[in-house]
């Protein structure tokens, strides 16, 4: 990390105990290597390197929620029968639970559609009209589903 | 020899298939092509990379930088990452 912000606000986060730097343990070793020979072995998917492998193997075996934007680790979660009910949240969930949690505001589906456009300007990061809906739909009720023509891959709305 | 690997759905395979082409053919559009081919080899070829195949990390590695240097990188290049 080099960006002065981002830092801060890591530091920030272990001070107040709401981030923690682990260590795997020994059994959490042992399937991280099983992982990435079984991912190492399978040309159908994405390379997985071992960052988003570590976060796999965490999430499964602590019950938690992986964010990552990896291809290669979030199909793994859609056939792997070791990792399929691993959760895995990208950068459109990430927003859909910070509005749920009121630090961003957007209290409906228009005003979230304009959270995901500024977020996209910013990072020029773009989603599938099919995850909007599902993220719309999941969060806002199926009526928000209206809302999402020509909403398709944000900055391109 | 027998194959070690879990089945996948033809469906499903045919679903990645299908958003990795689109994918491609967003980074393809929306990338400054005339920014790419300014860069030096190692930068210019790590970005091409990245256009076709959408892997950061590798990316990363043919060009040199961290993730972090890639990603501001790539928001010059104008190269979308898609998901």
């Amino acid at each position: 990390m080099k960006s002065e912000k981002a830092v801060t606000l890591v530091f920030e986060w272990l001070t107040s105990d709401y981030a923690l730097l682990t260590a795997l343990t020994p059994s959490e070793e042992r399937e991280l290597r099983a992982l990435l020979d079984y991912v190492s072995l399978d040309p159908r998917i994405p390379r997985v390197d071992e960052p988003e492998a570590i976060g796999l193997v965490l999430a499964k075996s602590r019950g938690l929620v992986l964010l990552t934007e990896n291809r290669g680790a979030r199909r793994i979660t859609q056939y792997h029968p070791e990792y399929r009910s691993v959760k895995v949240w990208g950068a459109l969930r990430v927003l859909a639970e910070a509005a749920k949690a009121g630090v961003i505001k957007a209290d409906t589906p228009a005003a979230f559609k304009k959270a995901v456009s500024e977020y996209s300007k910013d990072t020029l990061h773009l989603f599938s009209e099919k995850d909007l809906r599902a993220v719309l739909s999941e969060y806002y009720g199926e009526h928000a589903l209206s809302h999402t023509r020509g909403a398709l891959r944000g900055v391109e709305a | 020899m027998v194959s070690m690997l879990y089945p996948i759905p033809e469906e499903l395979l045919e679903e990645w298939r299908r958003e990795d082409e689109e994918a491609r053919e967003i980074r393809r559009r929306h990338a400054d092509w005339k920014f790419i081919e300014k860069q030096p080899p190692k930068i210019r070829n790590a970005l091409k990379y990245y256009i076709e195949k959408g892997d950061e990390r590798m990316a990363c590695k043919l060009a040199g930088l961290s993730l972090e240097d890639f990603e501001a990188l790539r928001i010059k290049a104008r190269i979308p990452r898609v998901s």
